[in-house]
């Protein structure tokens, strides 16, 4: 996101302190695809996710005026979602958080799926993505698809900038390391 | 110049522009020193094209999702809105049994909770209007399975609509002026159900405020007297 759009955003977020309902609306429409995206991928849920867009941005209407600049508003916006996304997995029974951490984990093998895509990299690419860890799979998100800088992913995941530049190397490895295995060489590392 | 696997770990945000102007231009160094490494790049845009895929099969929210939130920032703010007048008591109630009807099913309620106690003097017949869906979000406004508060053996339970052009005061006045309290609505077609204690009750008895509702033709849609 450009500063000319987070400055935009910041406008919006200003106008929303003093309790503007248009520019909450405008908000919104600037961020929920992105932010329902990012949830969906986090909870696997369509509907799960949508509640958590509505909650988020209720926790936006409520505390905008909290707003310290420390991220982008979109930054903000992501973390927010992503700390209900983890407050609503923790309060699952350990059953299902049991049967996500197993979804979660990569499956080394080289699956007939995977094989019979050997021809289609692009394909492949996807699939072996889906494969990553979840902790691999999100920051791979933030970089390509929400295109949030080191600092703002830092801000984001709550971590160092070292460990968000460490996390995203060893997740492209590791995806090169899938891809090896369903018979895509890509010459790194 | 030697490998360097920090540089290395910011080609990620390099080949997206997302660098600071000094990273990026330290990084475009080490490339014109290490040109084999711009191959790393080629590597980045085909992981970017395969996330961006992902997440466009991912498809978008349900329509609706704004009017939704929009519906539940009133309430919110309903609930912060001071309430002054003798008309606190019953409006606090409304505000409150409104408030309380939060599942999806039933957001539609909400809106209409909350125009009625943002805006005191709204037209209620905007809130009790048949129209079932005028968001457009296929939610329906039934309410019938809802939250309801009981009325008591000693209660006499009526069944009403106002008009479409009568004013929030008004109703309250005339609610008050029967000891009336909401205990259910609104449902499909903009009903609610009154309870009016039997003590409260005039000469006459319920089927005397049930005459003298049906000819305030200003306020009263309908009204009948439940079994």
């Amino acid at each position: 996101m450009s500063r000319s759009e987070n400055a935009r955003d910041l406008e919006l977020l200003e106008q929303v302190a003093r309790n503007d309902r248009k520019a909450i609306a405008l908000l919104y429409q600037r961020h929920h695809l992105r932010l329902y995206r990012y949830l969906l991928r986090f909870t696997k849920n369509e509907a799960v996710a949508e509640e958590l867009v509505n909650e988020t941005f209720i926790d936006v209407w409520r505390s905008a005026g909290t707003f310290e600049g420390r991220s982008q508003v979109s930054s903000w916006i992501l973390s927010i979602g992503r700390n209900k996304a983890i407050s609503l997995l923790r309060k699952r029974s350990d059953a299902e958080l049991d049967e996500d951490y197993a979804s979660g984990l990569q499956d080394d093998r080289d699956t007939p799926e995977v094989s019979a895509l050997k021809q289609d990299k692009a394909l492949a690419m996807r699939l072996c993505i889906d494969r990553l860890s979840d902790e691999h799979r999100e920051v791979i998100d933030l970089v390509y698809y929400q295109e949030k800088a080191i600092k703002e992913i830092a801000v984001i995941l709550s971590v160092p900038e070292n460990t968000v530049k460490t996390r995203v190397f060893h997740a492209r490895k590791k995806l090169s390391d899938l891809l090896m295995k369903s018979g895509i060489d890509r010459g790194w590392p | 110049m030697t490998y360097d696997p920090e540089i290395e770990k910011l080609l990620p945000w390099y080949e997206k522009g997302l660098l600071d102007p000094d990273e990026r231009d330290r990084v475009s160094a080490y490339l014109d020193a290490h040109p084999d490494m711009r191959s790393q790049l080629v590597l980045i845009a085909e992981e970017a094209e395969a996330v961006e895929r992902q997440h466009a099969a991912l498809g978008a929210p349900q329509a609706g999702g704004l009017d939704r939130l929009l519906a539940d920032i009133d309430v919110i703010e309903a609930r912060k809105a001071p309430i002054s007048g003798r008309a606190s008591g019953l409006l606090s109630g409304m505000r409150r049994f409104f408030s309380s009807i939060s599942t999806p099913s039933l957001r539609l309620a909400g809106v209409a909770a909350a125009l009625i106690i943002v805006v005191q003097a709204i037209v209620i017949g905007g809130l009790l209007t048949s129209d079932p869906d005028p968001s457009g979000t296929g939610a329906r406004f039934v309410t019938a399975s809802g939250p309801k508060a009981n009325a008591s053996q000693n209660e006499n339970v009526f069944l009403i609509a106002f008009s479409k052009t009568a004013r929030m005061d008004a109703i309250v006045a005339l609610l008050e002026s029967k000891s009336a309290r909401l205990i259910s609505g609104p449902k499909a077609g903009g009903f609610f159900e009154i309870a009016i204690a039997e003590a409260n009750l005039p000469e006459g008895g319920a089927k005397s405020v049930l005459a003298d509702l049906k000819a305030n033709k200003e306020l009263v849609r309908f009204v009948s007297l439940s079994q």
